[in-house]
């Protein structure tokens, strides 16, 4: 469960968060420039769903893509960003082959 | 939420003709030397010289597929990510909302990402309304509702077109909604600036202060009657209403005057909030301090009560006497009376008592009545509920609790705010939220001369007072429940 009154966490989200975007701008291959991404820690109610999960969007053109890692924010590391960068470049891959 | 060199964002919200537009170039037109950026989703009559007046196209997407505490506006992220790599620093930023637009996506837009923290901070939420037209929406449009319920600072515009009665009106019934939020009253949205920019609503480094009056602002009951009763036994008589239960609370008075009625009042709110005792009919409820819910099985139902003294009471109850043809009498008389009585209402308008004092019969009939703002509502209205308890806190119950609220009522939930006292902290811990997304940090110290004290405000629909009540009170340390 998140602890929402220590704001220790706060700090070490911050820097994660940044390390994050760089990840997802570098596997998945992104513009530098008009693509942004977002990277949000939420708590999700829904049956099946991890007490927080953390989400990242990116806002490309035309659409917006929305990724979900079970897990904290502090615990991402680059390998679920890899893992997830592989699914959306074969996704990429089967949309461009059609 | 982070305030240093980020630029503040107000997003101004309304119905279409509210005055937006006006407000908006009263904004810009002012000698502030700002640089203001505005983004606007209907273009209106804004352009003056040297502002940066931005389309944008209301871009929603869904963080958390379906829910709307997870909803942000993709337009406005990339608008911001583009002004952010101009040369010219702006000083400023105002989002004009559209006219049936849900305030929140936008405020959570500038809460899901470290990075928009850093950069923009939400400054406040400001809705204008238009006075004379608010009421063809405000019960029954969402939108409307969600707009006034947001708010950090409300502008009834346009109030030379309406009575002074309609405007107290309407602000009784926007506090019963929204118990925290600033009402200035306006003609042609003229406003001091300072009253709307830069008021700092949801930083936490800021002065935290709720409302003084928030309790009872938001009343959880519709009517009051002042008797003068005897010691002696009453019948207290209704029919079926539109609930099955009905709250009823009587509070002794010392004086029949507007200070003891009023005193009353702010205990009686109290007393709505804490354990309540159920009544079925034929029974006797406690006619002093208790919170009595009577149990409405059917027509024509009877309760009792004795005072225990001889004096000045004042009555509240969470619905008006006419929803369930509620009358007063002294048990004195028996009889056919409840049938005479019964007849003698359908022959008058309303809950108005006087023409009961015709019928000759042994009624006890209210020596003033004071109606409240409807705060109870029977569908899933708006509301504000407010929680004041001075004892000493768990911060990891109060963690488990508002972690529960936020993942189970996160959606009905559109705003919370409140200060903590803390067990074991001599800091004054204070929160809030929006939806799911919320903030929480230690504030200042308690001062020698304060009352350490919690202080807790819900906005949002469906909001339970007891639930949440129940919620806090099994935050508290040692089991000790003083209501101040």
């Amino acid at each position: 469960m998140k602890n929402f009154f220590n704001n220790s966490e706060d700090h070490d989200n911050k820097e994660i968060s940044k390390k994050v975007k760089q990840w997802v701008k570098l596997y998945f291959g992104l513009p530098e420039v008009g693509c942004v991404v977002l990277v949000s820690e939420l708590q999700c109610a829904d049956e099946g769903c991890p007490d927080v999960e953390t989400v990242i969007s990116i806002l490309a053109q035309p659409e917006v893509k929305v990724y979900k890692i079970g897990k904290p924010l502090i615990y991402v590391r680059v390998r679920d960003i890899e893992t997830l960068s592989k699914q959306y470049l074969i996704t990429q891959a089967s949309t461009e082959s059609k | 939420m982070e305030t240093k060199n980020t630029i503040p964002v107000t997003v101004l919200t309304g119905f279409l003709g509210s005055g937006k537009t006006t407000l908006l170039n009263r904004i810009l037109s002012e000698n502030h030397g700002k640089k203001i950026a505005v983004i606007e989703n209907e273009f209106g009559e804004v352009g003056v010289d040297n502002e940066l007046v931005i389309g944008a196209d209301e871009e929603i997407f869904e963080m958390n597929n379906g829910c709307i505490c997870c909803t942000v506006r993709g337009d406005l992220i990339r608008i911001l990510d583009q002004l952010m790599k101009r040369k010219d620093k702006l000083d400023y930023i105002i989002v004009e909302t559209t006219g049936m637009a849900n305030p929140a996506p936008v405020a959570q837009t500038f809460w899901v990402d470290d990075e928009m923290r850093e950069r923009f901070s939400l400054d406040a939420i400001i809705t204008v309304v238009d006075t004379k037209h608010v009421w063809h929406h405000i019960n029954n449009s969402s939108e409307c509702q969600e707009q006034i319920a947001f708010a950090d600072v409300i502008l009834l515009n346009k109030i030379d077109l309406v009575s002074e009665q309609e405007l107290i009106k309407l602000e009784q019934k926007i506090k019963s909604m929204n118990s925290q939020a600033k009402i200035y009253k306006t003609k042609d949205a003229n406003i001091d600036l300072n009253n709307i920019l830069n008021v700092k609503a949801f930083d936490l480094d800021a002065k935290v202060e709720l409302n003084p009056n928030f309790l009872v602002e938001e009343v959880p009951f519709e009517w009051c009657g002042i008797f003068d009763f005897n010691n002696e036994e009453y019948q207290l008589k209704m029919d079926e209403g539109p609930d099955p239960t009905i709250d009823v609370v009587f509070v002794k008075l010392n004086a029949n005057t507007d200070s003891d009625i009023e005193k009353a009042k702010k205990e009686t709110v109290k007393i709505f909030s804490e354990e309540y005792k159920e009544v079925k009919a034929e029974n006797f409820l406690n006619s002093n301090r208790t919170h009595n819910r009577l149990l409405i099985e059917d027509k024509k139902q009877v309760f009792y009560f004795k005072p225990s003294k001889k004096g000045f009471y004042a009555v509240f109850t969470q619905h008006g006497p006419d929803e369930f043809n509620m009358t007063f009498e002294s048990s004195k008389i028996k009889g056919n009376d409840a049938d005479l009585l019964i007849g003698a209402k359908k022959h008058q308008s309303v809950h108005s008592f006087d023409n009961l004092k015709l019928a000759n019969l042994n009624l006890a009939t209210p020596i003033k009545e004071i109606e409240y703002a409807h705060s109870h509502e029977h569908d899933n209205a708006v509301t504000s509920v407010g929680i004041e308890d001075e004892s000493t806190l768990s911060i990891q119950k109060v963690n488990d609790w508002i972690s529960w609220l936020l993942q189970n009522k996160g959606t009905d939930i559109y705003r919370m705010k409140g200060i903590l006292n803390i067990s074991g902290n001599d800091e004054r811990f204070v929160f809030q939220g929006v939806h799911m997304l919320f903030d929480a940090k230690a504030d200042r110290a308690w001062r020698a001369d304060e009352k350490r004290r919690n202080q807790l405000v819900f906005i949002g629909k469906n909001l339970d007072r007891e639930e949440l009540t129940k919620g806090f009170k099994k935050c508290i340390v040692k089991n000790q429940i003083k209501f101040v």
